[in-house]
């Protein structure tokens, strides 16, 4: 871009005064001056009417952090889920599948990524975040729906390829069969760690995971086996999805909460 | 770095965090700037206090500007400009002889001296500026704002401001000179 000659001599004047007219210093602000003033400040920013506080957008929120799924995860999940589908036979099952690698695992390899995704939330990231609008709470709720959902999409083409394959396996029991645990896991997950905290959320979770893997072959009567485990299957979705909801309803309260303690 | 707008954004939904931090951000530059309008420092502090009550119920009323840094040099100004029509304004009553000197318990007695000579010399040359010359050197080199922002500060043209910090510099540096000449002048006659 061409400069025109006054914005050059106008360069060439500010340097040539800019020492000179550096010398020129005034009394600085200290940090207690800033705090005086603030406090000074205090009466006329709690006169002030109370604002509307927005409804947090969960799409946006979501948007905003699915950068958190990066490629090396994706190719660790697409192994993950490959290799258990490879590992399962629904062709050959009982049991509504509760027995079958992909369905045990699944849940599990969820609630790992969720973790993961947790350590990897370091301290700095999360001061950063916090200065944002966003609410801490709903953040990581958003997270873990990226998660499930991710994971959600992979499971459903393993699901298609064994109703695909094998004859006779109806999709919508194969896809009960596994969604069902994922779905109550992870809502029980989000709902005990908002109320109790995020390590007792994952040891609850993780516990529940191990107790619903062990209890069909605890279950002795073989002709009431199958019906229990359906029905199962359907609490676990409703209380699932039911947890999830509750869990959102208690970080949008969360969000409200940290902004009457800020007033 | 959350920028500014973004902190008024944040303060105008609720949170007053940002407001603070809004404040700690601009208490100094707006201190310096106002002790430098207004050559006083007691006044400076009751403006830099209006200025951010000013800026409180802009943002309550939900008027935000797209650019905040230049508007907030704008607000502290029209508020100078309102303390100079009241009836408290006596330009008598400031002397260049009230400027408050700074203190620097590094420097010796001689270059304490001469420093606070040259500061004097500044001042005297800036405060020979028209106001609208003073205020456009004011803002370009001790709040370091870009040529556009001076401009929508201060609601004139980017070519005039061009221009006028052209004219001031020039006759700054034509005063500082014969400033020091004479100085020198001074020196060897005694």
């Amino acid at each position: 871009m061409k400069r025109e000659p006054l914005d050059l001599e106008l360069e060439q004047l500010e340097k040539e005064l800019a020492e000179t007219l550096s010398r020129y210093q005034v009394k600085p602000a200290s940090a207690e001056d800033t705090q005086r003033l603030l406090a000074e400040l205090e009466g006329e920013l709690d006169r002030s009417p109370s604002p509307l506080l927005p409804r947090p957008s969960l799409w946006r929120l979501f948007r905003s952090q699915l950068h958190i799924y990066k490629w090396p995860l994706w190719m660790i999940s697409i192994a993950v889920f490959a290799m258990l589908t490879f590992m399962s036979d629904p062709s050959r099952s009982s049991l509504k599948y509760a027995n079958q690698p992909f369905v045990l695992f699944v849940p599990l390899f969820i609630l790992v990524g969720a973790l993961f995704h947790f350590q990897a939330w370091n301290r700095e990231m999360r001061l950063v975040e916090m200065i944002t609008p966003y609410p801490p709470a709903l953040l990581i709720y958003s997270r873990l729906l990226i998660v499930l959902g991710n994971n959600l999409c992979l499971g459903l083409i393993s699901s298609l390829y064994w109703t695909l394959r094998a004859e006779g396996i109806p999709l919508s029991a194969f896809l009960l069969s596994w969604i069902a645990p994922v779905f109550f896991l992870l809502g029980v997950l989000a709902y005990v760690m908002f109320w109790k905290g995020i390590k007792t959320g994952f040891v609850v979770a993780f516990m529940l995971w191990a107790a619903w893997a062990v209890h069909p072959a605890l279950i002795g009567d073989l002709a009431l086996r199958e019906t229990f485990l359906l029905a199962e299957q359907f609490f676990l979705l409703l209380g699932g999805i039911g947890f999830m909801w509750l869990s959102y309803k208690k970080g949008l309260t969360l969000y409200r909460l940290d902004h009457l303690l800020l007033k | 770095m959350v920028s500014d707008e973004e902190l008024l954004l944040s303060f105008k939904r609720g949170d007053k965090a940002a407001f603070e931090a809004f404040v700690y951000r601009y208490h100094a530059p707006l201190f310096g700037f106002l002790q430098r309008i207004l050559l006083d420092a007691e006044l400076a502090e009751d403006l830099v206090q209006e200025t951010f009550i000013r800026i409180i119920r802009h943002v309550q009323k939900g008027q935000l500007p797209v650019r905040v840094r230049p508007w907030i040099y704008r607000v502290a100004l029209n508020l100078c400009r309102d303390y100079w029509r009241s009836a408290g304004y006596r330009l008598e009553s400031m002397g260049l002889e009230q400027i408050p000197e700074q203190k620097d318990t590094n420097a010796s007695v001689i270059e304490l001296c001469e420093r606070q000579e040259e500061r004097q010399a500044i001042i005297r040359a800036l405060d020979q500026l028209p106001d609208i010359q003073k205020q456009i050197v004011i803002l370009r080199f001790y709040q370091d704002l870009k040529l556009q922002e001076i401009s929508e500060t201060l609601d004139i043209p980017l070519g005039t401001v061009k221009t006028y910090l052209y004219r001031a510099l020039k006759a700054l540096k034509f005063r500082l000179e014969a400033g020091k000449e004479g100085a020198r002048r001074e020196e060897r006659t005694s």
